[in-house]
């Protein structure tokens, strides 16, 4: 059995009837309808198709706006990575130590792709300690500690 | 036949499909989409309240341009996903209680500025203003009782309406035809329209 609807729900239920009733009408009563409250049907055409417009305008604009400030992180993050690593092969591959000594993930990055440490290449080297950097597992700036206990 | 493994997701238009859309759209569609939200609007001759048609159909574009809503073409027509989405932001917001404008146009000094796009832009009603609402709602149905008084079919709809009955419900209950529905409910739609709360209207 159905019980009695708040008035919020009956005003739902008539905005529904309201969606169906236009959804049903033909162009000649929408025209009417717009007559009928001193509009111009064209008029009134027109200014929602402008208003569409502007909004796609306005969606390509944010978007734009999102892809800039997205692609500024990735450029500031990067910046930040060769920064943070040391200028020569030799110092490239002391930090990589560090890390190894001191974190897991590091050893387990190194280990899986190469069998000894002094396999690697400096372009290895370079390689891991970028992915390292992605990972947060490098040692922080001026930290000589290598982490062996 | 439909291959219901697919999900909505995988069938949802993207952007230059949208775009496609809008500007396939006719004059009667933009008459339809400006209806549906003339009915659906809730906006007072004071502009710093409720929302109007333009607010609605401009939130519901950006809603699927972003993906809050999502449009299946295969599954259910442009025109008719715009005013579903309408009706549903309309129901939204009243229910959060905004009052303010949300247009895409620039605002006034004194109108702070809301971001359609931002998913905590959203109030949470106080009881004041759930008590507000409620006045509201109260009031709209009174209004249309008392302008239909008299003329039968109407009043059945609305007791339907109370009541949570459907069309068929009412149609039996009544003894009309359907098209005598039809016509009554166009006319309390286009009266409902009219009404604009809070002694207003734009």
């Amino acid at each position: 059995m159905s019980r009695r609807r708040s008035p919020e729900e009956q005003v739902e239920a008539l905005q529904h009837e309201v969606v169906e009733v236009v959804l049903a009408a033909d162009a000649a009563a929408l025209e009417a309808m717009a007559r009928e409250e001193g509009r111009d049907p064209r008029a009134v055409a027109e200014g929602v198709r402008q208003r569409l417009e502007a909004t796609t305008r306005e969606f390509h604009a944010r978007r734009r706006q999102a892809l800039k400030a997205q692609h500024a992180q990735v450029v500031a993050r990067l910046g930040e990575r060769h920064r943070a690593l040391p200028a020569t092969p030799t110092e490239r591959r002391a930090l990589l130590g560090r890390a190894v000594g001191r974190s897991r993930v590091a050893a387990e990055a190194v280990t899986v792709q190469h069998r000894e440490f002094k396999e690697l290449t400096d372009e290895d080297v370079t390689s891991l300690l970028g992915r390292l950097a992605d990972l947060g597992a490098l040692p922080p700036e001026g930290d000589d500690d290598d982490g062996a206990r | 036949m439909a291959d219901d493994t697919k999900s909505v997701a995988d069938d949802a238009a993207g952007t230059a499909q949208i775009e496609a859309a809008i500007e396939a759209l006719r004059a009667e569609d933009h008459l339809r989409l400006d209806r549906a939200g003339q009915g659906l609007s809730q906006r007072s001759g004071r502009a710093a309240f409720g929302w109007g048609a333009e607010d609605l159909y401009q939130e519901a574009v950006m809603r699927t341009y972003d993906g809050r809503r999502r449009w299946c073409p295969g599954r259910v027509d442009f025109v008719r996903h715009l005013t579903e989405t309408m009706r549903s932001i309309a129901s939204e917001w009243r229910a959060k209680g905004r009052r303010g404008p949300v247009s895409l146009e620039p605002r006034g000094e004194d109108q702070p500025s809301r971001d359609p796009l931002d998913p905590t832009d959203a109030e949470t009603p106080s009881a004041e203003e759930r008590l507000l609402q409620h006045q509201e709602c109260a009031a709209q149905i009174a209004r249309l009782r008392d302008e239909f008084s008299g003329d039968a079919p109407v009043e059945y709809i609305l007791m339907g309406l109370e009541d949570g009955l459907g069309r068929a419900e009412i149609v039996a209950a009544a003894g009309m035809t359907v098209k005598e529905y039809d016509a009554a409910r166009n006319r309390l739609t286009r009266a409902a329209s009219r009404w604009k709360p809070r002694g207003g209207g734009s």
